[in-house]
């Protein structure tokens, strides 16, 4: 479901402990945390969302909110960036550790049925809610993915794309070439564009990535989706900490009305 | 049944249990509801509503301080007309007694929403937000006792339910404040609402919040929220309602043992959505543990202890 109407309530959320089944680093800054002990019934859907509750303690105090990459066999894998010190205590978990989780939060990504042609602009850990989309794309369908990482050490949750019977062709690009195209995934998306015709694109990633992303969407008048990564509060609709500004000046909830919205109804200049 | 008995009475209202929701923390009910049972609260206490629509202010809106947040959320509400038509019939579905939160630039507009939603049946009370450190006309009727006064006059003459003041944290003299609502006929007191502050952002070099100034709220202000409704309780006699900083049961019997009659949870439904019935069952157990039978016994009761506390020992 996308953010068409305002959502009165998360209605599938529930808080619960989760427990670290394991810690993945794969650079200096960045790792996938696998969680198990999910709730009867636990189905988050491609773009939807944890808030966890990092320690019990008063500080960090608020929830922090992370994309759930993937969600297979009762495992949620989320792949992290460390970024202050609320991703830095989920890094240094162990397994068996309990983590207060509320969710599954959110709107999501339109399923990408057979005949769509989609376009995935995605960049860091922006890629998470990308690759959950790709998992439970249709086999008929036909997906470019555009993903930019620092290194070809974050290169990660794309295995199996590559089986040629696959409909998901990655475009990788690196800041130090490392892998793939050294330069902005967004060029390869833009190139790609100018090639291809799509149905629909979709984003997530560094605010600066999805703007432009937005900007060819635009151009070329495709139905585009992004996943705004707005800070939160209480993730439930209730605090208004989250919002993000639409073209006719309205302050719309992330959270509950996104993360996972139109993407030409946001205002995607920031003073 | 409850082998311990919670119910107080706030002016005309008789609440099954002193808890509540702080205005702003709980939007309108909705949010909550696949989460906690709204019928286990003690009332609902609604987000501000203005006689327009407010947009609010521009985000950053919130920030995360050390034990503290810092929110500029700016009142955004959907108007009388927008409460009435949208909020209304859910709270409808309900039984704890609701009371809205109101704010307005002016007096004028504090009138305008009382005696909008005066007949509406489901709203059983109305707070008055004499405070919003992040709205800039709300506070001279706050700060001054002949402002305090004033309101409290004006809204009294045009509505017979219940007349909660939340007053302002940041005045000298808020036994002076109280008594001057009480005076007026004000049926209860709420304290605290946020204190004003600020951050900035030493490599951007300017403040986080969109709006610059915020309002502080959370653990930090616990200690601030404790003395100023300790000093109303020495000043008025009418109920007082507690909030700031609530996050657990303990928390809650030290506003009870302050003076508070009921308390409201703000912050701590952000962190954990479940705070409200936590806090209830954590009192409930309090009591228990402590072979107390009913919660109105404890009310000031920390006024009239004797002696000095127990030094701390250090294991
Ligand atoms: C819907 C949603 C999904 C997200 N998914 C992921 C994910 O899959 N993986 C991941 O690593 N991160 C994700 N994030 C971002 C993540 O929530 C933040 O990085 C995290 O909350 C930072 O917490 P911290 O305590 O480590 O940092 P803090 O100490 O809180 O902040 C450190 C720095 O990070 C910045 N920051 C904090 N929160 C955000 C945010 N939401 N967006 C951008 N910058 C932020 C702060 O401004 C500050 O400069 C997501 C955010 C949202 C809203
Ligand atoms: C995000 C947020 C929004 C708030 N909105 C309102 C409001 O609309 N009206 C009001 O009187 N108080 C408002 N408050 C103040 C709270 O009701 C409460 O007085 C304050 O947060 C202190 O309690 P706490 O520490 O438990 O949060 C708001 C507080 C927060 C954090
Ligand atoms: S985080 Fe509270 S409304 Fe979105």
């Amino acid at each position: 479901m996308i953010a068409t109407e305002h959502r009165y309530c998360q209605e599938n959320a529930r808080v619960f402990k989760t427990r670290v089944e394991s810690v993945e680093t794969l650079t200096e800054d960045l790792f996938i945390l696998n969680l198990v002990g999910f709730p009867e019934g636990f189905d988050p859907k491609p773009g939807m969302f944890l808030h966890l509750k990092v320690s019990p303690d008063e500080h960090p105090l608020l929830r922090r909110p992370f994309s759930i990459q993937s969600f297979r066999q009762g495992v949620a894998a989320i792949l992290i960036r460390v970024v202050g010190s609320g991703s830095r205590i989920l890094h240094h978990l162990q397994p068996g550790d309990e983590v207060d989780t509320l969710g599954p939060l959110g709107t999501t990504f339109p399923r990408i049925e057979k005949g769509d042609s989609v376009l995935m602009v995605g960049g860091g850990v922006g890629v998470a809610p990308l690759v959950a989309c790709c998992h439970d794309a249709s086999q008929e369908a036909q997906v470019d993915f555009c993903f930019g990482v620092r290194s070809r050490a974050e290169v990660q949750g794309i295995e199996g794309f590559s089986d040629s019977k696959n409909p998901i062709q990655v475009h990788l690009s690196s800041d130090d070439g490392s892998v793939g195209y050294q330069g902005f995934c967004t060029d390869i998306a833009s190139r790609l564009l100018e090639e291809k015709t799509y149905t629909k694109v979709f984003t997530c990633g560094p605010w600066i990535m999805m703007a432009k992303a937005a900007r060819l969407a635009q151009k070329k008048n495709i139905p585009f989706f992004a996943s705004l990564e707005v800070q939160m509060g209480c993730g439930l609709g209730a605090c208004l900490a989250c919002v993000y500004e639409t073209p006719e000046g309205d302050f719309i909830r992330s959270c509950i009305d996104g993360p996972v919205v139109d993407g030409h109804q946001v205002v995607w200049e920031r003073t | 049944m409850n082998r311990v008995d919670l119910s107080v009475s706030i002016g005309n209202l008789h609440l099954s249990n002193p808890i509540m929701p702080a205005s702003g923390t709980f939007g309108y009910g909705q949010e909550y509801a696949g989460l906690i049972d709204l019928n286990d609260l003690g009332a609902i206490v609604s987000k501000a509503v203005s006689p327009l629509p407010r947009p609010g202010n521009h985000p950053p809106r919130m920030v995360e301080l050390k034990g503290a947040l810092l929110n500029s959320i700016g009142l955004q509400n959907p108007g009388i007309d927008g409460f009435i038509e949208k909020k209304v019939p859910f709270l409808q579905e309900f039984s704890p007694p609701v009371v809205v939160n109101v704010v307005g630039n002016d007096l004028q507009e504090y009138l305008q929403v009382v005696e909008a939603l005066d007949p509406v049946q489901r709203v059983n009370g109305f707070e008055i937000n004499l405070s919003c450190p992040n709205v800039q006309k709300g506070l001279e009727f706050g700060t001054t006792v002949e402002g305090v006064a004033h309101i409290t006059r004006e809204l009294r003459a045009v509505t017979q339910k219940d007349l909660w003041m939340k007053l302002t944290p940041t005045v000298p003299n808020p036994g002076e404040l109280g008594k001057a609502a009480e005076g007026e006929g004000a049926d209860a007191l709420v304290a605290i609402n946020t204190i004003g502050g600020m951050t900035i952002d030493a490599e951007a070099r300017r403040p986080v919040l969109g709006a610059k100034f915020g309002g502080v709220s959370g653990p930090a202000i616990k200690a601030v929220a404790l003395k100023y409704v300790w000093l109303l309780y020495e000043a008025v006699s009418i109920p007082i309602v507690g909030v700031g900083g609530i996050f657990n049961g303990t928390d809650a019997i030290e506003f009870v043992l302050a003076g508070a009659t009921a308390i409201q949870v703000g912050t701590a439904n952000f962190v954990n959505p479940t705070a409200m019935p936590d806090v209830l069952h954590e009192i409930e157990a309090w009591l228990e543990q402590h072979g107390e039978s009913n919660l109105r016994d404890l009310i000031g009761q920390a006024h009239r202890t004797q002696g000095v506390a127990t030094p701390i020992q250090n294991h």
